[in-house]
């Protein structure tokens, strides 16, 4: 299609391409119009949104409560770093971090795929514990208790605050591609029959196990991924960063957002990094405020904010038009095994 | 040669012994399986693809023999089914959903190009879905979420999904229950057709037997997990066994 | 060797008997609740304050402890749970992780990080041949098997049956004029009591801190899936095992893999044995 044919759409398609076009040229521009404290920020949201991108595929569309990305961005952070300080190029460390995380990924994947709801949920959660454990053991690449420092990246020509956002938008930029082409293609098909006709997937020539499996390494690729992106941003690494709080704030997210959508992560993120902000001298009460808004979402929203879009629309006509199918079973936690 | 041939096929859940020794030959065209409820037809279906494994007796398709377990190959072997109750994904449109079931088709590989846009088979299984769905009269609801059409047309959707992929054998389990007499036709003109021109061998489960009478030439009456009769419908229907077990199912079930 | 097997059993019997909360709930309400050990903590905390600020007698603020552990759950199961249980599985485990994360931010809103230890009649310790035991470690022990005892004799009751009537189908017991509300709180103020009794033994033999209930909730968790889920009898001896090892591995092995054995075994055992040790198998539907 050239810009032309796109030019000579319907209104509203030009409108939505205009404004496209101009939130990249705002992204694109960002470091030049605020201070380097909102870059910061904003690369923030770049990174807890690829993260929660993750769980949009196995959560969302696969149907696996996997408690486990926390872990999987620690193994990103530290092997990235790792691998940078041993001379690599950051971005062959990164994906070789992601490629890392989402053997991982199959480690834990290769039992919890026999197993449903809350084992599942369990047993990722364990995979989630025992990998701070390993931070805190692996002294020689992860520094221990201690920590270890991260090497900041800089592109030619550009300050460090700029690279950072420059590398977290690029990342962002391209799982969020990849993420939406997925849930277009078979394999996001595929997902979603394991998710909610897991009986009839085999008799479809899908198997589910391999789905799942396949979900879980690239779930855990994109964690790893944002764990390397989430180093930049850090600039220190130590054990208790990825424990149960980073979890809590992924799940936050994910479901604030809207965790069946390619989108709700952004919202999810935005929100949640501004209320850190605004809250982060307020220690306990951070936490306070964060329960209550897992709570109230979960009991509101259960489809998150993307969702809101979509419920509108389909209030607005005048005979109204059948409420979307309820968030399909999504997992079933009343079998323990098959 | 027969599409699908089993023979001596046992069955047993814990101590309760569901199919007792079915033989049952499926040539091409229609064969109806009928029996009373609980009578081990489901349990069949659920043998031929793979789902349970038998205690003894085998499988065969096209004179092949099929290992018991691997509902997936049995799949790729060109054997499709339907359920008794759809299984479709809800948010899935309609045609998506048909597209499952030729996800399978896509050679190795074929997952990267589908990704990048450039899958020759990807394109050629949505031409097929919509030629399959406009043939059922679903073609205006093609990208409707699929859990926003009735039953009836869920079932039917089962249907194209299940015949999609070309297959050799299809199993239908109870196509027509609860369907409208209206969705009843707009399903079976369309399959009979479709199942005549590419010389399938499908296999239904049905109760409505005014319509099996009408679709299949040959019908097998299956009652505790025994094949009672099998033969023309109105051989089979008259058969005295089969009208003992129909007439005192209710009874039949409380003695056993 | 038999030291590290008593303090083994003592610090078991409190996995046990975390385990036993959620199992109950679990039986009853088919939830998984990851706020179970926060629904003990808070309580635990009021009764250090009862003991330590209001000057209670134990006798007294022990009692009072496992009312407000009774009515919290309850609060929360009418509350949280109850209103989304319709909606998705899914929805309600998230749900008790919010229910864990506002109970826990309260825990250190209120008292903050510090560590505090409820005292209790019960301190000292007696020698038996040659060993040291503590009237703690009794106290400990002898609470988890009375509770199991007590949950066994509870399940064959009227209401106990029905219960587990009703986890396993929701329909019929509604027909046969069960009260599904009553089970439901039934069973999350049984195992608000449980969860409370688990910390306040925690609370008094070693240390109290906001910690205390995400500690907890992993080794309950451990101690139940070990139990398969479905079990009694089953989530109590897995307490108890995971309790002994974790001390035979820290004593012997290393300190750092005290931590790890439960996690280890928990992986381990899903894999191997996705149904637990005790569990029965579950058939499906096709
Ligand atoms: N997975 C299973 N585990 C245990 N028992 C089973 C299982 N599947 C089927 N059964 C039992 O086998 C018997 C036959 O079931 P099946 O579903 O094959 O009957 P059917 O002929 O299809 O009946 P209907 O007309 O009601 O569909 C029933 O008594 C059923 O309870
Ligand atoms: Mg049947």
């Amino acid at each position: 299609m050239t810009p032309l044919a796109l030019l000579s759409g319907s209104p509203r398609r030009v409108a939505g391409v205009a404004g496209a076009v101009a939130a990249a040229l705002v992204l694109l521009a960002l470091p030049g119009l605020v201070n380097p404290y909102l870059l910061f920020q904003a690369c923030l949201v770049m990174v807890t949104a690829t993260a929660g991108l993750g769980l949009v595929l196995i959560m969302g569309w696969s149907g696996q409560i996997a408690l486990s990305q926390a872990g999987f961005l620690g193994v990103g952070a530290y092997a990235t770093t790792y691998l940078v300080a041993q001379g690599w190029a950051w971005p062959l460390a990164a994906v070789t971090a992601g490629l890392v995380a989402a053997l991982f990924g199959v480690l834990i994947g290769l039992p919890a795929t026999r197993l449903r709801g809350f084992y599942l949920a369990i047993a990722t959660l364990a995979f989630a514990e025992l990998m701070i454990r390993v931070f805190v053991e692996a002294t020689p690449v992860t520094g221990g208790i201690a920590g270890t420092a991260v090497q900041a990246v800089v592109l030619p020509g550009i300050d460090v605050d700029g690279s950072r956002w420059y590398l977290c938008l690029a990342v962002a930029a391209v799982t969020t591609a990849v993420v939406m082409r997925i849930g277009r293609v078979g394999l996001g098909r595929r997902l979603r029959v394991v998710r909610d006709a897991e009986i009839a997937a085999p008799s479809l020539g899908v198997s589910p196990m391999r789905t799942k499996l396949l979900a879980f390494a690239l779930s855990a690729f994109i964690g790893g991924i944002a764990g390397a992106l989430y180093a930049q941003c850090l600039s220190y690494l130590t054990p208790e960063i990825f424990d149960m709080g980073l979890l809590i704030e992924f799940l936050v997210i994910a479901f604030l957002g809207g965790v069946g959508y390619v989108a709700g992560p952004f919202l999810g993120a935005v929100v949640v990094v501004v209320l850190r902000d605004l809250l982060q001298d307020l220690g306990s009460w951070q936490r306070l405020v964060y329960g209550l808004i897992l709570a109230l979402a979960i009991a509101f929203l259960p489809r998150g904010l993307a969702s809101l879009p979509a419920r509108l629309r389909a209030r607005r006509p005048a005979p109204p038009a059948p409420e979307p199918p309820p968030v399909s079973g999504q997992a079933d936690l009343t079998g323990a095994a098959r | 040669m027969n599409a699908l041939e089993l023979s001596g096929i046992a069955v047993r859940f814990g101590g309760n012994e569901v199919l007792k020794g079915v033989d049952l030959a499926v040539g091409t065209g229609f064969t109806g399986l009928i029996g009373p409820n609980g009578a081990g037809k489901t349990t069949v279906f659920n043998v031929v693809t793979g789902y349970v494994r038998p205690v003894a007796g085998s499988v065969r398709i096209a004179g092949e023999p099929v290992r018991a377990g691997r509902p997936a190959v049995v799949a790729r072997r060109g054997v499709r089914r339907t359920f008794q109750t759809p299984r479709l994904v809800a948010e899935l449109s309609v045609e998506a959903n048909v597209l499952a079931g030729l996800d399978a088709g896509l050679p190795p590989g074929g997952g990267l190009a589908d990704f990048l846009g450039v899958s020759r088979g990807a394109r050629t299984a949505r031409e097929r879905a919509r030629e399959l769905l406009d043939a059922f009269g679903l073609a205006a609801r093609a990208a409707e979420p699929a859990g926003n059409l009735p039953l009836g047309s869920q079932k039917i959707v089962e249907v194209v999904r299940a015949l999609a992929p070309r297959p050799r054998i299809v199993l239908l389990d109870e196509p027509a229950a609860g369907l409208s007499a209206a969705d009843v036709d707009r399903m079976v003109a369309p399959l009979a057709e479709i199942g005549e021109r590419d010389e399938l061998s499908i296999l239904i489960i049905e109760h409505d037997l005014e319509l099996v009478s009408r679709l299949c030439p040959r019908v097998a009456a299956l009652h505790f997990g025994r094949i009672l009769a099998d033969g023309t419908p109105a051989e089979v229907l008259a058969h005295p066994d089969v009208v003992k077990a129909y007439l005192g199912a209710g009874v039949a079930t409380v003695d056993s | 060797m038999w030291q590290q097997i008593i303090s083994g059993l003592q610090a078991g019997s409190w996995y046990s008997l975390m385990a036993l909360a959620m199992v109950l709930v679990l039986k009853a309400t088919d939830v998984p609740n990851f706020a179970m050990a926060e629904l003990g903590l808070f309580p635990a905390f009021c009764t250090w304050a009862l003991i330590d600020g209001a000057h209670l007698s134990w006798w007294l603020a022990v009692p009072i402890g496992l009312l407000i552990g009774v009515a919290l759950s309850v609060v929360v199961e009418r509350t949280a749970i109850r209103p989304i249980l319709a909606e998705n599985h899914f929805a309600t485990v998230l749900m008790t992780i919010a229910v864990f994360v506002v109970i826990n931010a309260v825990v250190q809103l209120v008292w903050g990080s510090e560590p505090r230890k409820i005292d209790s009649p019960f301190a000292g310790s007696f020698t038996v041949a040659g060993q040291v035991v503590a009237y703690e470690q009794l106290l400990s022990i002898a609470a988890g098997l009375a509770v199991m005892a007590g949950l066994i004799l509870f399940f064959r009751t009227p209401l106990g049956v029905r219960m587990q009537a009703i986890a396993e189908d929701r329909v019929t017991p509604r027909l046969l004029g069960v009260s599904v509300t009553t089970v439901f709180r039934t069973s999350w103020a049984l195992a608000g009591a449980i969860a409370t009794i688990a910390l306040l033994l925690q609370g008094q033999a070693s240390l109290l801190t906001d910690q205390n209930g995400s500690g907890l909730l992993i080794k309950g968790f451990v101690a139940a899936t070990l139990g398969g889920f479905s079990s009694i009898t089953g989530a109590f001896v897995g307490g108890l095992a995971l309790g002994v090892a974790e001390n035979l591995a820290g004593a012997y092995i290393s300190t750092s893999s005290k931590t790890a054995i439960a996690l280890l075994a928990i992986v381990v055992v899903l894999s191997i044995k996705p149904q637990g040790l005790f569990g029965r198998h579950q058939v499906r539907e096709v």
